[in-house]
């Protein structure tokens, strides 16, 4: 495997998506206020923070998939490249096409290896075999799990062991092309060695994508991304580029989370 | 004498049935086991033994007559086959369908709680009730008559709550995640439902209708208050004819006065019976792989 990111040769600096005074609630309970920030162009946004501060439901709602929690809601203003993606003219199924997300657990579908790759597509009406064929190859090979699945394409996905299966979550998401990836804690349920595969793929996808991922892990964060957020009790405490942010924190907080001395 | 400890009460009375179970108890069970399916394969013996002389494929094809040994059970037969496929279209498509708008559907949930109670209620109802109902609804009201299609209403009403309450264990056994991971690659919900969810929950699904309807089917009591119990002496051709089943022939031919006709209705059970393994095994089977597909 090839632990070098790829070099970028235009490092974009345009935002991305652009959340501005987001609250969001679950029922009676706000979760976010007032949250403001903007998502850098092909770099990766870590977002930390302790337990229940809304970083999950930071990350859903830019996919909308908050959408489908009954009694969720939310204000303020989601923009993708300019956009309003709670705008009556956004389809949101191209929404999420776009924007793909791997979860917490790796959640392959029932069926067999290839038809997970493909199921993006196949919703699409993109059936054409050759198609379908090359592109199951390409992006297995991406987060480098062709060499080890060439041979079983057709057996069931949840034979596949914990951090294959999460290789196949992310290969699926890639399937369909997004140019934002959206990652909830993609390696907690992870052991050590997957984990860094899996944040070697972060370092490799970032040339084209741009990436979200919310972890609780703060050597992941500053091992993998180029700006962190750290949010506290729905709240945006702190945002800066990964490098400043663990050397040298404005906010008194931030610098007790990071060095662990965090009260909540 | 020291004062009553509930935590040493509990440790000796484990002690206690340790004990038991690894002498007697343990036998006890075993026998009792034994006993009973050693009752009931002597049950199903003696009622082949007295069936004996019409097991053959006179009897399973041949048509109702006074004299007992030209008896056959065909139209029973047919009767009941004919009721098994018209209540599984029936109560399956409407079963699933509620069930999945009570499991996904945005309803309030007070409504969904209320429904629910309800179901678990009507399927607690005897099934002369739905008999009556079928009666009064189907063959009267609606001007059906006694028929198939009323018959086999009454009966996928009697099945419906125990569909909707088998289909939605089986969905609810689909993790959330599933469908979650299917929408954010950009399905909608209902191709979500239609491609994860319902394929997962399937084999659940089908086992769980199976079971339910080959239990309403093997059901004498509503279809005799339906006016089932005849002479019949012709198969069905179509939903609208006249027709009988195995339950109700079976009661019918112990209810004759010839003893003749005894082992008319002893070789009936043994073909119910068959049938009902059949249904049964094969959604066993079902169920079987399905639970090797679902583990996430």
């Amino acid at each position: 495997m090839d632990p070098q990111p790829l070099e970028r040769t235009n490092p974009p600096l345009g935002e991305k998506i652009s959340v501005s005074e987001v609250n969001a609630w679950y029922g009676a309970q706000q979760v976010l206020f007032d949250l403001s920030m903007g998502i850098r162009t092909c770099a990766v946004t870590a977002i930390i923070g302790p337990s229940g501060c809304g970083k999950t439901t930071l990350l859903r709602l830019m996919n909308r998939l908050n959408d489908r929690v009954p009694g969720a809601r939310m204000t303020g203003l989601i923009r993708m490249d300019g956009r309003d993606i709670n705008g009556p003219d956004v389809h949101v199924a191209e929404l999420r096409k776009r924007v793909g997300m791997v979860f917490q657990k790796p959640n392959p579908f029932p069926g067999s290896i290839f038809d997970n790759v493909t199921f993006g597509l196949k919703i699409r009406g993109m059936v054409m075999r050759s198609f379908l064929n090359e592109r199951v190859e390409r992006t297995l090979r991406q987060v480098h799990l062709w060499d080890e699945v060439k041979d079983k394409l057709k057996s069931s996905a949840l034979n596949l062991s914990g951090g294959q299966q999460q290789r196949l979550c992310l290969a699926r998401a890639l399937a369909v092309e997004p140019t934002v990836l959206l990652m909830d804690e993609p390696a907690s349920s992870l052991d050590p060695i997957n984990t860094a595969r899996i944040e070697e793929l972060i370092l490799q996808l970032r040339a084209q994508h741009t990436i979200v991922i919310v972890t609780h892990n703060m050597q992941q964060a500053g091992r993998t991304s180029d700006v962190t957020a750290f949010l506290h009790k729905g709240r945006l405490i702190e945002l800066a580029d990964t490098a400043t942010f663990f050397t040298n924190p404005k906010s008194p907080s931030t610098q007790d989370y990071i060095t662990g001395r965090f009260r909540l | 004498m020291r004062p009553f400890s509930l935590f040493e009460f509990f440790e000796r009375m484990e002690r206690w049935v340790a004990q038991l179970g690894r002498g007697g108890l343990a036998l006890l069970v075993r026998l009792m086991t034994i006993t009973i399916i050693l009752l009931a394969l002597a049950w199903l013996g003696y009622l082949f033994w007295i069936g004996q002389a019409r097991l053959n494929t006179e009897f399973l094809f041949g048509f109702n007559s006074v004299v007992a040994r030209k008896a056959g059970v065909y139209p029973a037969l047919m009767g009941s086959l004919w009721l098994l496929l018209m209540v599984f279209l029936l109560s399956f498509p409407p079963g699933l369908a509620i069930a999945v708008h009570l499991e996904r559907g945005r309803t309030n949930r007070r409504i969904k709680h209320l429904i629910s109670l309800n179901l678990s209620n009507l399927a607690g109802i005897p099934s002369v009730v739905y008999g009556l109902a079928g009666l009064e609804i189907f063959a009267r009201q609606l001007n059906l008559g006694v028929c198939l299609m009323s018959a086999a209403l009454t009966l996928a009403l009697m099945a419906l709550p125990t569909v909707i309450i088998t289909c939605r264990e089986a969905i609810r056994r689909v993790p959330a995640e599933l469908e979650d991971g299917a929408v954010a690659l950009g399905a909608t919900p209902l191709q979500a439902l239609w491609f994860q969810t319902l394929p997962t929950a399937l084999p659940g699904i089908l086992s769980g209708v199976m079971l339910s309807i080959s239990r309403v089917v093997g059901e004498a009591a509503p279809l005799l208050v339906l006016g089932a119990v005849a002479f019949v002496p012709y198969a069905p051709s179509s939903v609208w004819d006249y027709f009988t089943l195995l339950p109700v022939q079976i009661f019918y031919w112990s209810n004759q006065s010839q003893p003749d006709f005894a082992p008319n209705a002893a070789a009936a059970v043994v073909i119910l019976l068959g049938i009902t393994l059949i249904f049964h095994l094969f959604a066993l089977w079902i169920r079987n792989r399905w639970k090797e597909r679902i583990h996430l």
